[in-house]
């Protein structure tokens, strides 16, 4: 394929899943570069005195969060096959990273950074009932949700501070989509086994705030919700998965406009669990995601 | 018997700590195997944070050991940081091995190391976490069985009541021994507690404090068998050294942790032992005699660590690197080898008296570590009365060696309160800083400015040097004259100052030359709070000193209080191989400033080790 054995870019996606959703965006960097250096790929370095190594991940995902679009660029001294390079550097990740594609890039071209635009996430909460008496049925508390999120969605100006940079941004002009997937009841809470633990390391949904499992008692209805968002996440701005629950979980407690009075229900924020599902970048070809998988992954 | 927390728990948990891949157990080259498998379950247990313990290289030899056996399952167990432990506490979860997540005190033998005093209060605060019984009369066969080993072991005294056995000496070796003992013990169907216990004894370098009680006229200052005991147990107990490091190679696949750890990278110890003498150091009797990895072998390792790690860096370990009989040529191979794959070498431990342009030339070939050197003393009266026989010159030298080769910034380790010092040595400290300053003046092509850090340390009398009958100075005196260094040093921009907390160095002064009747004051400073010692901003005084008064103990009787010769010692019965005229020997020579030289390329001084 290529005739010259100058250096190449290739493109990798990657998965974080399991116990590798604890380790940070720096600990990530020098994990691939370890994993890299173990498969004996021939990765580039920097001139100079203190040299780094050529690879850059697309952007930090903050921890706890289980992800299957990770992308990194990494910078070979020699070309080596897509195929060869995904399985060797598999043979060497450690618990939670695997490598799902790999591609040769255009050696001068943006960085990933750069044409990133937008990014997937799913996230799962734990809805409680607010108050005493009879729990609300699950079609009751779907619509409850899905009024809030038509009022968060019908809304211009949203708007949320960022402590960091100590900037306020209109959040809401980051939000390109939420909905919600599915809800279900679970005051019925399986015990958790020794199989479990495969299923947690798999980044699987983990209940628990749910009563019978943490040890906490509600005396009231307690339901588990899936919800899909697509938010800005470029160079300029970026909304995080969380800051958009955060939102949500404030209007189901001040209680929607539409209905009036107290909050019906109340999202527990301390047990929201987000998986980043994919990212689209600005390519010649428009707007796409770089790499995509195969199958559908249930998450 | 034993179930893990279940993974529903586990995920919550590691979702409200920080740095949870502290807690996960799970990094590439981990060992986990099928509790079915094997016979015997080992926790290694460090008494700190997973980032301080994961540097630590006897975790790794340990570790590497006891896995490569089929019929033994090592795992780690460290301190679980305050919010983790306010988490297990609050929900009624154990100290857990990290591997299998599985409560440690359903597991088989439980090792810590004790790597100096101020981790005491964590060694208490790990088996309370545990709900093993603290102390080792109170533990059935139910429990555990719980040792230590490391170099605190050589004065185990203090944490007697609380361990069931120490391991004296190196570990690689006898920790199989203790493993075949306990295996024996649980197939002989006997259940007693009592006979794990005898079986231990019998192991060589193994020190089974149960067995031994206070002197009839001396108390607790001389430890002596129990009357029943004294046929089955040794009146002293000979260390455990590894006769060829050969034979026992540094560990193929070091487990690469998940987040940044005090040391990330492979390190390969290229000796054992330092016999330059130094009159203050621990390590310098604990680890005599001196015994040299051959260079092949030290390839070999590093070869195979960088390959099933992906580090890019080896650090050549010892007590002294320079002093390796084949430094140039180790360093110049290593070079040659990994250079290709941007492997560094670096060097810890040198002493500027080795130190040569050659040698700076090939450890910074690659990438530049830092470099340290430990004049320890500021004057060439008070370096011979320590015997550290590194002149200015030497350090002048070494500091233009490292400036050509391309250094900028050097560390410098000194102590203060050495015996015989006086105001004259301190402002000698501030002379020589500025002498280094002087020669970086002189120095050509410097692409950056110059980076001095000056440590100065307390000294603290160890047991087994020739020191350990000399008191710490008075806490006043120690504030005095770190006052007086930092005045004396005031002005110099290029050089930053930083000092250990002098009361956490009375703390430790007491400690390492404590006897039995210290348990209970350990036991009352965790009590009342204390662990984390040795975190600067966890040390509390206050909790210690109340912690001895409530024992009716001052801990001055141990830290400052000049020992004599003819006294009997609270740590006798552990042999580190050094006799005991020796150390008279040495000590006396100190006080008079006369220096002892190297048996390695000088005459023999008859220590007593190589008989």
């Amino acid at each position: 394929m290529r005739a010259t054995r100058g250096p190449q870019r290739m493109r990798l996606r990657l998965s974080k899943e399991g116990d590798a959703r604890f380790v940070g965006h720096l600990d990530m960097m020098r994990l691939l570069e370890r994993a890299l250096r173990r498969a004996r790929l021939p990765v580039a370095y920097s001139k100079g005195f203190n040299p780094h190594p050529r690879i850059s991940l697309a952007s930090a995902l903050p921890l706890g969060v289980s992800s299957l679009a990770e992308y990194a660029d990494v910078i070979l001294d020699r070309p080596v096959r897509p195929g060869v390079f995904a399985e060797r550097l598999n043979s060497v990740l450690p618990a939670g990273v695997r490598v799902l594609g790999c591609e040769e890039a255009p050696a001068g071209g943006p960085s990933l950074a750069a044409i990133m635009e937008t990014s997937r996430y799913e996230a799962y909460g734990v809805v409680e009932q607010a108050g005493e008496g009879v729990p609300p049925s699950t079609s009751s508390v779907r619509l409850v949700l899905n009024r809030a999120i038509r009022e968060i969605l019908g809304e211009d100006y949203i708007p949320i501070h960022r402590e960091r940079s100590d900037r306020s941004l209109n959040l809401r002009s980051l939000i390109l989509d939420l909905e919600l997937k599915c809800v279900r009841d679970v005051r019925q809470v399986e015990q958790w086994g020794p199989g479990a633990r495969e299923g947690a390391a798999r980044g699987e949904v983990s209940l628990e705030g749910a009563p019978g499992a943490g040890g906490e008692t509600a005396g009231g209805g307690v339901w588990e919700a899936a919800f899909g968002i697509l938010l800005v996440t470029n160079q300029r701005n970026s909304a995080r998965p969380d800051e958009v629950m955060a939102v949500l979980a404030g209007r189901l407690r001040d209680g929607l406009r539409e209905t009036g009075g107290g909050p019906a229900i109340l999202l527990k924020e301390d047990a929201l669990r987000f998986r980043r599902t994919a990212c689209y970048f600005r390519t010649p070809s428009g707007l796409r995601e770089i790499l995509p998988l195969e199958e559908e992954d249930d998450g | 018997m034993s179930s893990p927390i279940s993974a529903g728990v586990r995920e919550n948990i590691l979702y409200k700590v920080s740095k949870p891949a502290r807690y996960l157990g799970t990094e590439y080259n981990s060992v986990h195997k099928q509790p079915g498998d094997v016979k015997v379950r080992f926790v290694f247990a460090f008494p700190d944070v997973y980032e301080v313990g994961m540097s630590h290289i006897g975790l790794q030899i340990i570790y590497a050991a006891l896995n490569g056996r089929p019929d033994v399952w090592a795992e780690r167990t460290f301190a679980p940081w305050t919010d983790m432990e306010a988490e297990m506490r609050r929900r009624g979860i154990p100290l857990f091995a990290l591997e299998s997540w599985e409560p440690v005190r359903d597991l088989n033998i439980l090792g810590f190391t004790l790597q100096h005093e101020l981790s005491y209060t964590n060694v208490l605060n790990m088996l309370d976490l545990a709900g093993i019984p603290l102390r080792s009369a109170d533990r059935t066969a139910e429990h555990p069985l719980v040792l230590a080993g490391g170099p605190c072991a050589f004065n185990p005294e203090p944490m007697a009541e609380f361990f069931d056995a120490f391991v004296i000496g190196e570990g690689e070796e006898v920790v199989h021994e203790v493993v075949d003992a306990y295996v024996r013990w649980r197939s002989s169907g006997k259940t007693q507690r009592r006979a794990l216990l005898e079986n231990m004894a019998r192991v060589e370098g193994v020190y089974v404090p149960g067995f031994y009680g206070p002197d009839p006229d001396h108390g607790w200052r001389r430890v002596v068998p129990l009357a029943g005991e004294a046929p089955r147990v040794p009146t002293r107990v000979r260390k455990r050294v590894i006769s060829n490091l050969d034979a026992t190679p540094p560990p193929a696949n070091p487990i690469v942790p998940f987040m940044e750890v005090i040391h990330d990278r492979v390190a390969i110890e290229i000796f054992r032992g330092c016999t330059r003498g130094c009159r203050f150091c621990l390590a310098g009797s604990i680890y005599r005699p001196v015994r040299e990895r051959a260079p092949e072998s030290v390839v070999e390792a590093a070869r195979r660590a960088i390959r099933s790690t992906g580090h890019r860096e080896v650090s050549l370990a010892s007590l002294s690197s320079a002093d390796y009989s084949a430094i140039l040529q180790l360093v110049r191979r290593l070079n040659l080898e990994l250079g290709g794959e941007a492997v560094g070498v670096s060097l810890p431990s040198l002493r500027a008296d080795a130190f040569s342009v050659a040698l700076a030339d090939e450890a910074q070939r690659v990438r530049k570590a830092g470099l340290t050197f430990a004049p320890e003393a500021g004057s060439q009266r008070l370096r011979n009365v320590i015997n550290k026989v590194v002149t200015d010159e030497d350090v002048f030298k070494a500091a233009e060696a490292a400036f050509e080769a391309g250094w900028s910034s050097i560390k410098l380790y000194f102590m203060i309160g050495l015996p015989t010092e006086t105001d004259e040595d301190l402002e000698a400290i501030a002379g020589l800083v500025d002498g280094i300053r002087k020669v970086w003046r002189g120095v050509r092509n410097k692409k950056k400015g110059l980076r001095l850090s000056v440590s100065a340390s307390v000294f603290v009398p160890k047991p087994h040097t020739p020191f350990q009958w000399e008191g710490q100075i008075p806490l006043s005196e120690v504030e005095r004259r770190q006052r007086k260094l930092a005045s004396a040093m005031a002005g110099m921009r290029e050089v930053k100052l930083s000092w250990h907390d002098a009361r956490a160095s009375f703390i430790e002064a007491a400690l390492a030359r404590g006897d039995r009747s210290l348990g209970n004051v350990i036991f009352e400073a965790w009590r009342g709070g204390c662990k984390f010692d040795s975190w600067t901003d966890m040390f509390r005084f206050e909790s210690w000193m109340d912690a001895f008064s409530r024992c009716g103990i001052d801990p001055a009787d141990y830290a400052n209080r000049r020992i004599g010769h003819e006294e009997p010692l609270p740590w006798d019965h552990l042999d580190s191989g050094v006799s005991k005229e020796y150390l008279i020997r040495e000590h006396e020579k100190g006080l008079r400033g006369e220096t002892t030289p190297d048996c390695r390329w000088d005459y023999c001084s008859n220590c007593g080790v190589c008989a």
